[in-house]
């Protein structure tokens, strides 16, 4: 059976589903459609809008896949990413003007990695010193970093009357694309391409890669064949957590500061990528792209049918590509009757 | 120290414990039945909105808290469904459903009362906690939960599909069929949980669940998967964050932090019992 064919189906589905929403709201599905694929796939700024939420949400669904290659549902992926965010920006924000923009640039990686990890370590010593499931500590540690990080901005980390830390130089902010002009492109998606190209390395030519994979089939079994499987998650997690210190570094640098909230969901969204592209990843930069052109989408129809509408398909996305092998196999039968 | 023993904490304490318990119950009913269940979050956000709606629209909280039962087993049923007959993971199904349950709550309070945060206020008093029917029936959810698992058939069908689904189906239980009837239950439960959320604030606001499902997923862990256990130390939850009320009277803490504790307490309530368990497993 081809592979390809429940993803397809499942994709199928959701089209449908978003032509009964449009539908509900009484809009024709066409005209939202051609609204929505015209300001996002038919000009330069649309295409750059999406070039742009592709890295960021490719940022997070590597963070996402590195855990879950290991077989954990790492949804503090978005709380590192809040917390990291914070960090880099007050630090940006802090540093000396006068430090060249290279050097402060990889400070700002290097902290942001780091903070990540840290942040992502709470999960990682619950799950293998106190075996407490990551996704109950996950979201735990995201309502804690919530609070963390309003506390820091209203303590004074953000400037007075606002809720975005100081600017950054306008030498160390990445550089726009002007292919794309007026959109949000900018240099700092070499991050999401670095990541990619590191993942991919990691998973298929590392034995961490190979071992996080025995550790995600059966824990019992990999540690019968000698692999130290608490070691390996906790390395699983804590990689997990850099990356995702490297999508804060990529929001800080796109605008120049940090902002409370303003990566809020990008954890989630990156993870829904990532189950959707599986183990590839080419998969996840398509994923990326298929999310990032729904939340651009979303803003291009909201003022005829609301934006939550293409929210919902992220989530019905997931759920249909996780019954669709079933679905599909269900079809077959029919078929061969 | 008169504080912590005055009527107001124990009022607190009882009002921040009773959604983990509706909520808990509806996760022992569907993980007895071997249905990992994450979707409670969602279920609860669902629910309550169904609530203010039910509210709003009659006036009345009995349709108010029949339509947030019958929305949390509908979405339960979706996971059920996802799980049983579409063997998906249900991590996967469950954080599915959050997602569809927070974008789609969003999108409904933009439908029916255009605005994508809250809804109106519903109308009315806000009664005390005691006179509140919506407290009681979450009381009755508790009852029901322990007496349907310990004494009822069908709480026997609950747990022997889940230990040995295939010695259940030797003897004649159909296990996709207890499995959903146990969700459709879990969703009541976590429904009505729901429910009490939105009647307590006299409105449904986006996001109002916030964390709670999970919080009783922690519960429900820590109980072992036993009701009575589990209302237990959502009672202990609830008495720890009640400790806020204490806490932002006498001490200077920023209220962003004090809002961080009953994500902390549930943290610390994992390393606590996550040690005691591992030292007896090694002792």
């Amino acid at each position: 059976m081809n592979e390809r064919r429940p993803l397809l189906l499942a994709l199928l589905l959701v089209a449908l589903a978003f032509e009964l929403v449009v539908l509900a709201w009484g809009e024709r599905p066409l005209d939202i459609a051609r609204l929505l694929f015209s300001n996002t796939w038919g000009n330069r700024y649309g295409l750059g809008q999406i070039l742009f939420r592709t890295t960021a949400i490719a940022l997070s669904a590597v963070a996402a896949r590195v855990a879950l290659r290991a077989g954990l549902f790492h949804l503090g992926v978005e709380g590192s990413i809040a917390l990291s965010a914070l960090a880099v920006g007050a630090l940006g924000a802090a540093l000396p003007r006068t430090v060249p923009a290279p050097i402060a640039v990889a400070i700002l990686v290097v902290v942001g990695m780091q903070v990540g990890a840290l942040t992502s370590s709470v999960v990682a010593g619950l799950k293998v010193r106190f075996s407490a499931h990551e996704v109950i500590s996950g979201i735990m540690l995201n309502h804690v970093v919530s609070g963390l990080t309003a506390w820091g901005f209203a303590a004074g980390l953000a400037e007075k009357g606002s809720v975005h830390t100081r600017p950054l130089p306008i030498a160390w902010v990445a550089a726009r694309l002007s292919v794309f002009p007026g959109s949000s492109a900018n240099v700092a998606g070499l991050l999401a391409v670095a990541s990619l190209v590191g993942w991919a390395f990691l998973a298929r030519r590392t034995p961490f890669g190979r071992e996080l994979r025995a550790v995600a089939a059966s824990p019992s079994a990999a540690r019968g064949a000698g692999v130290r499987v608490d070691r390996r998650l906790v390395q699983a997690l804590l990689l997990s957590g850099a990356v995702a210190g490297l999508a804060s570094v990529h929001d800080v640098l796109t605008r120049g500061n940090a902002e409370e909230d303003r990566t809020e969901g990008l954890g989630f969204t990156g993870l829904a990528a990532a189950l959707l592209a599986g183990d590839s990843v080419v998969g996840i930069v398509v994923a990326s792209a298929f999310f990032a052109t729904l939340a651009q989408g979303g803003l291009a129809i909201n003022a005829r049918v609301p934006r939550e509408a293409s929210d919902l398909l992220v989530g019905l996305v997931v759920l249909l590509v996780a019954i669709a092998p079933r679905m599909s196999a269900a079809i077959d039968r029919r078929w061969a009757r | 120290m008169s504080r912590v023993l005055s009527l107001d904490f124990l009022g607190q304490a009882v009002r921040v414990a009773l959604p983990y318990m509706g909520a808990a119950m509806g996760g022992v009913l569907s993980e007895r039945a071997g249905i990992v269940n994450v979707a409670l979050e969602g279920t609860m956000l669902v629910a309550a909105l169904a609530a203010a709606w039910g509210a709003l629209s009659t006036g009345s909280v009995v349709v108010a808290l029949l339509s947030a039962a019958l929305a949390g087993a509908l979405v339960q049923l979706v996971h059920g469904t996802a799980v049983v007959h579409g063997k998906a993971d249900p991590i996967v199904s469950g954080l599915a459903i959050n997602l569809l349950a927070l974008a789609g709550t969003r999108f409904l309070l933009r439908a029916l009362y255009a605005s994508s945060s809250n809804s109106p206020t519903i109308p009315g008093q806000s009664s005390s906690l005691l006179r509140d029917p919506a407290s009681w029936v979450v009381v009755a959810v508790v009852v029901a939960t322990t007496w349907t698992m310990t004494r009822s058939r069908f709480g026997l069908r609950i747990r022997a599909v889940g230990e040995h689904p295939e010695a259940a189906a030797s003897v004649g239980v159909s296990v996709p069929r207890t499995q959903l009837l146990a969700v459709a239950a879990a969703g009541v439960a976590a429904g009505l949980a729901g429910a009490w959320l939105a009647l307590d604030q006299r409105q449904f606001s986006s996001k109002m669940s916030g964390g709670r499902g999970y919080i009783a997923l922690a519960i429900l862990v820590l109980s072992g998967h036993r009701p009575g256990r589990a209302a237990g130390i959502a009672l202990a939850f609830g008495a720890a964050e009640a400790l806020e009320l204490v806490v932002q009277e006498t001490a200077k803490v920023p209220h962003q932090l004090v809002q961080t504790l009953p994500y902390v307490v549930t943290l610390a309530a994992l390393v606590v019992f996550g040690a005691r368990r591992r030292t007896t497993a090694h002792g």
